[in-house]
């Protein structure tokens, strides 16, 4: 029995189809090496078609042909071309400002139970360590760390309180320096702790928040002993307003994961945890930009702003234009429906976490 | 693409169908689905070429933070720690958007991750989202860039926090080696993982290079070429496309020897004639297997058939 090169299946079915492959080879060669706007007008239109022609021949070949070369250079010829053909089209401007137009807004009302119960606990906390500070000084130990503290305590005097409130005017690097070790600061920490721990059944986030409000509540308690709790008040309100929030924002992504991982519903849990990332994700990022606005306000605006009035009306109003944003933006109806497709539970909780 | 199907296979575990087919390094393979319904395997990217490109990647940001730092420097002079906290402000600003906008940008593919050529994927086959890049790159600040950063600060009456970092960075190394796509825990919560870019080259078909002289010189029987299978007709493939050298000589006797015992080929080869008689019979035989598989006889190996008892 004889048999030429010619009679052999593979070779024929080779020999027809080489020419496209070589093609097809080169556009991703090209297109690798210097992205898809560099394709002449028929390579781009041509792509598609050699690719599923590609896809096609590697499953005729992996039946007909006995030659491993052929099958082996096929798959790496479509699996190229997969990830060429199918790869993500969103540009980066079109993703911030999707993020800031829909995706940040939408996320936030979607998550009001998780960012309430934040808040409430936060409050919880400081009320809590307010009340106890005023029976028993000797408890502001318990709740602030030394470092922090920073020689503010149920000893120091009203005049040593006053000046941390009101400390002169650094030069613009130490605001530079200021602005950079806040943002490693205490909050930061709290922040992404609260994001992280959150998917381990909320509890961690919980506790973080409840302590962080603490905080908050052990200085009230000893600035409104020597009457400063206006001043106090103005001094946390410029930064605080903001930062306190994005604190509970990161809380409310944890608390996403948390939630998942508690009541998957009728998802598995790894299902559920991918469905209520996205929401989370978006959060941490949202959570991420008001810290560093903070840390703006922190770094700069309360050194240069002291009057305690201008603080609160800066303070709240800035805190107040994060709200109309998140509450307003993202409701036009289309908007709305190109929307990640979420699971129906949270679909049915958002109006009532509009308000 | 909703009902795409990842069906993951370790190098060794393999489906019966294509078992012979594939004889890739052992490595870990991603079979993936596209749309098109022809699954094809990827080669997960090794451990070390992750590692490779994350330094790179490392390196990148820290030179161009340094840079940034340098000229901040410049400005006026501050103390080591406003210095280090600074350094470390730029250092987050530079990091996590680079890692997003250059994955986003060359489609899953770093600086560091396009030198040595390995990209991130999504493992249900579908394009990465941008939610999945987001995703995974912001894990990889806590991951790894935070225990780091808390790993630098290391002092002696501050140990306890480093420490921590630094088990936590050794669990998230070892991590990957435990999930079936080796993936990190960002990979997994995101649903991609980081493959090795394909690139094979369309090599020569054996059967169309040979001398015509040689197909007309050796000529065999069917039965002759009812013997083997397509097991051993790839190894005789891959004997024939390694390198023409002194080396090889002696596998070709060898193999030539073998063959004309099993097949009962009566003629003795002549040393110069083992390459041509061993071309003559791969093209016989693709060409016989072939066609016996189109009529549904497709026959893996030599021991294919009831006769079980045949191991020549």
């Amino acid at each position: 029995m004889k048999t030429t090169g010619e009679t052999i299946r593979s070779s024929r079915f080779r020999m027809e189809r080489e020419g496209d492959w070589l093609r097809l080879q080169g556009i991703l060669d090209q297109a690798e090496r210097r992205g898809m706007k560099s394709l002449a007008f028929e390579d781009a239109r041509d792509l598609v078609t050699l690719y599923r022609q590609a896809v096609n021949a590697l499953s005729v070949a992996r039946e007909i042909s006995l030659d491993s070369a052929i099958v082996t250079y096929l798959e790496s010829l479509s699996a190229r071309a997969y990830l060429l053909v199918y790869a993500p089209r969103a540009s980066v401007r079109g993703g911030v400002s999707r993020f800031f137009l829909a995706g940040a807004p939408l996320a936030f009302r979607r998550s009001g139970l998780e960012l309430v119960i934040a808040f409430a606990l936060m409050v919880l906390g400081g009320v809590a360590a307010f009340a106890l500070i005023r029976t028993d000084p000797t408890w502001f130990y318990a709740f602030v760390p030394e470092g922090l503290a920073a020689g503010r305590g149920p000893q120091a005097s009203a005049d040593a309180l006053r000046r941390v409130i009101y400390d002169s005017e650094p030069g613009a690097l130490d605001q530079l320096g200021a602005f950079a070790t806040y943002l490693f600061s205490h909050n930061t920490r709290v922040a992404i702790f609260s994001f992280v721990l959150g998917i381990i059944a909320c509890i961690p986030s919980a506790l973080l928040m409840l302590y962080n409000g603490s905080i908050i509540g052990a200085l009230a308690a000893i600035y409104v002993e020597k009457d400063l709790g206006l001043d106090l008040f103005a001094w946390l309100s410029i930064h605080g307003v903001t930062e306190l929030s994005a604190i509970a924002v990161a809380t409310a992504g944890g608390f996403r994961l948390g939630r998942a991982v508690l009541f998957p519903a009728e998802k598995t849990r790894k299902a559920a945890l991918s469905d209520a990332a996205h929401d989370a994700v978006k959060l941490a990022v949202l959570a991420a930009l008001m810290l560093l606005a903070a840390g703006l306000l922190e770094g700069f605006a309360r050194q240069l702003i002291t009057a305690p009035m201008w603080r609160i009306v800066i303070g709240w109003g800035i805190g107040a234009l994060w709200f109309t944003w998140l509450l307003g933006a993202g409701r036009q109806e289309g908007a709305i429906r190109n929307r990640p497709a979420v699971d129906a539970s949270t679909d049915n909780a958002f109006p009532e976490s509009a308000s | 693409m909703k009902n795409e199907v990842a069906v993951e296979k370790s190098g060794v575990a393999r489906g019966k169908r294509r078992a012979r087919t594939h004889r890739k390094a052992a490595g870990r393979i991603l079979s993936i689905t596209p749309p098109e319904g022809v699954p094809f395997d990827l080669n997960i990217a090794s451990f070390y070429a992750r590692a490779g490109a994350q330094i790179i990647d490392i390196i990148i940001t820290v030179v161009a933070s340094l840079l940034v730092l340098m000229a901040v420097g410049l400005t006026g002079s501050v103390d080591f720690q406003t210095a280090q906290a600074i350094a470390s402000l730029i250092f987050l600003f530079i990091g996590t958007p680079y890692y997003i906008i250059a994955e986003l940008l060359a489609n899953g593919r770093t600086p560091g991750k396009k030198l040595l050529g390995i990209r991130a994927v999504a493992v249900e086959g579908s394009g990465l989202s941008v939610h999945q890049i987001i995703v995974r790159n912001l894990l990889k600040e806590i991951e790894i860039f935070t225990p780091i950063l808390l790993l630098l600060t290391a002092s002696p009456d501050n140990l306890l926090v480093p420490l921590l970092a630094l088990i936590w960075l050794i669990v998230v190394i070892i991590f990957p080696a435990f999930t079936t796509h080796s993936q990190r825990i960002g990979d997994l919560i995101a649903g991609t993982t980081v493959i090795a870019a394909p690139s094979a080259a369309l090599l020569p078909d054996l059967a169309s290079t040979a001398a015509t002289q040689a197909r007309e010189r050796f000529v065999f029987t069917p039965a002759q070429m009812d013997l083997y299978g397509a097991y051993e007709l790839q190894v005789l493939e891959s004997l024939l496309r390694g390198e023409r050298n002194e080396m090889n000589r002696p596998r070709f006797s060898d193999v030539t020897m073998r063959i004309c015992k099993k097949i009962g080929y009566e003629e003795a080869i002549r040393p110069h004639e083992e390459e041509e008689f061993l071309q003559a019979f791969y093209i016989a035989q693709r060409g016989y297997l072939e066609q016996k598989k189109l009529f549904g006889d497709a026959r893996a190996d030599k021991h294919y058939g009831a006769s079980g008892v045949d191991a020549g």
